[in-house]
């Protein structure tokens, strides 16, 4: 029994192969679409620091203070492309078409006050419609102008005779220092471009089954399908599922090579439960996806459904805008996307290095969507047997 | 001419007709941009991190109790815990219970009656970008308010020889919503578009129906007046009241609004008719451009900008409409900018009219 079954398993196995291999489509779908797109992220994501950003700086007093802001301004790789400009309002139209992200405006009393003992105003109008350009170029005109201010505050003190300790620690009673834990290096290829590359993978295990599935009951072949496996319905899945699989896996493997070989993101923690996580995710969406088909009874359909759902997964994630942001209706459904737990397997692992046991509850949450389709069983049974469901667009 | 005209129209109400009566091309092209639109909306809904939880270690005496009150008021943080271990902390952090830690020295009390530097570490969790934004800032600016109060109570007045302020011009409390969803909106658009049109044709290829008209200027413009009229409706509806509930900036008016709208619209319908050639059958559509969304919204250089990756990617993906568009747009809409400010990237946008109109004019030449 167990070896009929084993046999069945095979056949069905070596028969998807085959279409695969005699499929231009499906060969794209399940290989050379989601590869090229792994490949052009590694392109876009392959420069290491974000060149300096645009930003007007107006400096309406031109004294040698002002200028020294300025060059301090110059000193900053954040947004170290400065265009100086005369007046605010030529500032104004580069920023409303987008050419500047920002504007620094040094105001013309800004010596006199300094020199005076009156605190002298810097504004930074920064545009806001990008949230990432933002905080990058507001970080860079805030640490010169901070700079600034306190060489200015410690000259005043050391001049009212002050020792150096002394004038520091009266200019700024409580001194601060900010750490970045977990991913000293801020660098967006280690944090962003994992989550649009595991995105691809994620798409490309649900079209791919959905694919293998819905291209039999468009052409009417289930029959021969369950045939191949002996007309046992487990053996015809797990058959079917295998070469696509063990594909899904190799694009995975060549995405850990991209991560952690060419980009030399760091791996912190335990290669095994990354390992196991990154297969079990594409079990859950291949899973899903049966799951899919099965309900809707509709290869088309079922790919609008697939589609959607690994799509808006990313949203939905928190790794680009945090869960607890959320409005708090929204946040169950954070739950409902595999992609969810492996992302956050992903970070608790390779970024934080944080004890393996602390991920064994996001590789036991993606196995409960592994085990989906056992609620579909019977449905899908019926798919495959009864011919008005074949043939469908 | 009479003709002609009559060519179109027949054109149109064929190619009307073949979308309302499939339900697949219904569901991607009409029902599509609501769904997803809704969706991503109610996903960045809460717009802005607020109150990201926080520990504070090792508070003492009173003004370490009066910055960990100072801390715990900002609007970016809330002090949920108070420890005196750090490693109690570390758990915290990677049990996701807190987002950063304060660390405050042992003796900030004395340091500061003695007119001694005290030192504080900020500890952001990094590995959560946003939160580690919220975690700093939030930490930063309560310090310098405890600075400004110790200096005021030393000498009376606080007169920092610099007061620095940044003033986010379009976007006050920067809300990710209303940063990502008008390019959101606007590349669900194009992605719905040339599935749903590549759905059309592949589906009238392999029925072997041909469109009422020989001409391939007559099946051009018909076809695209078709799709015009759905989502004049559709990205109507989503342009304004979807913007109106989501509280999203609308600051042009409403016919620098269409200068960008329609010529956005024409060049991706004609791209669609031009791809839409390409399928054979009418689930390759999805197949093969559902993954094309994230591509395309990288390209455009809104969410992260054209800084953070090569240039010649940016440079060839002006070719794909979304990206003059969205940039149009966001400048009319979000920052009200002239139609002046965006002469390039409307002058883009028409030339990609015209590129995509003769390709789409070839594919509807050959026989489907």
């Amino acid at each position: 029994m167990c070896h009929r079954f084993l046999s069945g398993v095979v056949a069905a196995a070596r028969r998807e192969t085959e279409r695969i291999l005699s499929n231009r489509e499906y060969r794209a779908v399940v290989w050379w679409l989601p590869l090229s797109i792994i490949l052009f992220f590694a392109i876009f994501f392959s420069k290491e620091v974000v060149g300096a950003l645009p930003v007007a700086v107006v400096d309406e007093d031109n004294s040698h203070l002002s200028r020294r802001l300025v060059s301090m301004l110059y000193a900053t790789h954040e947004i170290a492309d400065i265009h100086e400009l005369a007046d605010m309002f030529v500032a104004r139209e580069l920023l409303l078409g987008g050419e500047v992200v920002g504007i620094v405006e040094i105001p013309d009393d800004f010596a006199k006050n300094i020199l005076s003992g009156v605190s002298a105003e810097v504004v930074y109008y920064d545009s806001g419609t990008n949230v990432s350009t933002s905080s990058l170029s507001a970080k860079g005109v805030q640490t010169a102008v901070t700079t600034f201010g306190v060489g200015v505050a410690l000259q005043r003190a050391e001049i009212a005779g002050a020792m150096p300790d002394e004038a520091m620690a009266q200019a700024m009673p409580i001194a601060f220092s900010t750490y970045a834990l977990f991913n000293p290096w801020l660098n967006y290829a280690y944090y962003v471009a994992p989550c649009f590359w595991v995105m691809i993978l994620i798409i490309s295990s649900m079209l791919s089954t959905i694919y293998a599935v819905g291209t039999e009951l468009r052409g009417a072949t289930t029959v021969e399908w369950l045939r191949s496996a002996d007309g046992s319905l487990l053996g015809a899945l797990l058959g079917k599922l295998a070469p696509i699989t063990t594909l899904l896996w190799l694009l995975a493997a060549v995405v850990g090579v991209l991560i952690f070989g060419v980009y030399e993101a760091p791996m912190q923690g335990r290669w095994w439960v990354l390992i196991v996580g990154v297969m079990v995710l594409l079990l859950a969406y291949q899973a899903v996806a049966l799951f899919f088909v099965a309900i809707t009874a509709s290869f088309r359909l079922s790919l609008s459904l697939g589609g959607g759902y690994s799509v808006l997964a990313f949203t939905f994630s928190g790794v680009t805008f945090p869960t607890m942001a959320m409005f708090s209706a929204v946040r169950p459904l954070t739950k409902l996307f595999p992609y969810t737990y492996f992302m956050e397997l992903y970070i608790d692992q390779a970024v934080r290095g944080s004890a393996w046991w602390l991920s064994l509850w996001e590789v036991a949450s993606m196995l409960l969507f592994v085990l989906l389709p056992l609620l579909a069983l019977g449905r899908l049974r019926k798919l495959l047997l009864k011919r008005k469901f074949w043939g469908r667009l | 001419m009479r003709r002609f005209i009559s060519d179109i129209w027949r054109v149109a109400t064929e190619e009307w007709r073949s979308v309302w009566h499939d339900e697949g091309v219904v569901l991607i092209v009409v029902f599509a941009l609501f769904i997803y639109g809704i969706s991503y909306s109610l996903g960045y809904g809460g717009e802005v991190l607020e109150e990201v939880p926080v520990a504070v270690v090792g508070r003492q005496g009173g003004i370490g109790r009066k910055l960990t009150r100072t801390l715990d008021a900002s609007p970016k943080i809330e002090v949920a815990y108070e420890l005196s271990d750090m490693g109690d902390a570390e758990q915290l952090l990677r049990n996701r219970k807190v987002w950063g830690v304060v660390a405050l020295s042992a003796d900030l009390d004395e340091d500061i009656l003695a007119g001694r530097q005290s030192r504080v570490a900020i500890l952001g969790d990094a590995s959560y970008f946003l939160a580690y934004r919220e975690v700093a800032e939030g930490a930063v600016a309560a310090i310098q308010q405890m600075n400004e109060a110790i200096i005021v109570q030393r000498n009376g007045v606080y007169r920092p020889p610099i007061v620095y302020e940044q003033r986010n011009l379009f976007n006050p409390s920067l809300g990710y919503g209303v940063f990502v969803m008008p390019a959101i909106i606007l590349l669900i658009v194009q992605q719905t578009v040339l599935i749903g049109v590549g759905m059309v044709s592949a589906t009238r290829r392999e029925r072997g129906v041909h469109l009422p008209s020989q001409s391939p200027l007559a099946i051009t413009v018909g076809r695209t007046l078709a799709y015009l009229a759905i989502y004049a409706v559709t990205l109507g509806f989503m342009l304004t009241v979807h913007y109106s509930l989501f509280d999203y900036p609308m600051r042009g008016e409403w016919w620098q609004c269409v200068a960008v709208v329609a010529p956005y619209l024409l060049a991706v319908i004609l791209l669609a008719q031009a791809v839409g050639a390409l399928f054979r059958r009418r689930e390759s559509s999805i197949v093969w451009l559902l993954w094309l969304s994230i591509p395309f919204l990288l390209i455009s250089g809104v969410s992260l900008p054209p800084q953070a990756f090569p240039q010649w990617l940016y440079v060839l993906g002006r070719v794909v409409p979304s990206s003059a568009a969205v940039d149009a747009w966001i400048a009319i809409q979000s920052r009200g900018a002239s139609l002046s400010d965006i002469a390039p990237q409307l002058m883009l946008l028409c030339s990609l009219v015209i590129l995509y109109g003769l390709l789409a004019l070839r594919a509807n030449k050959t026989p489907s």
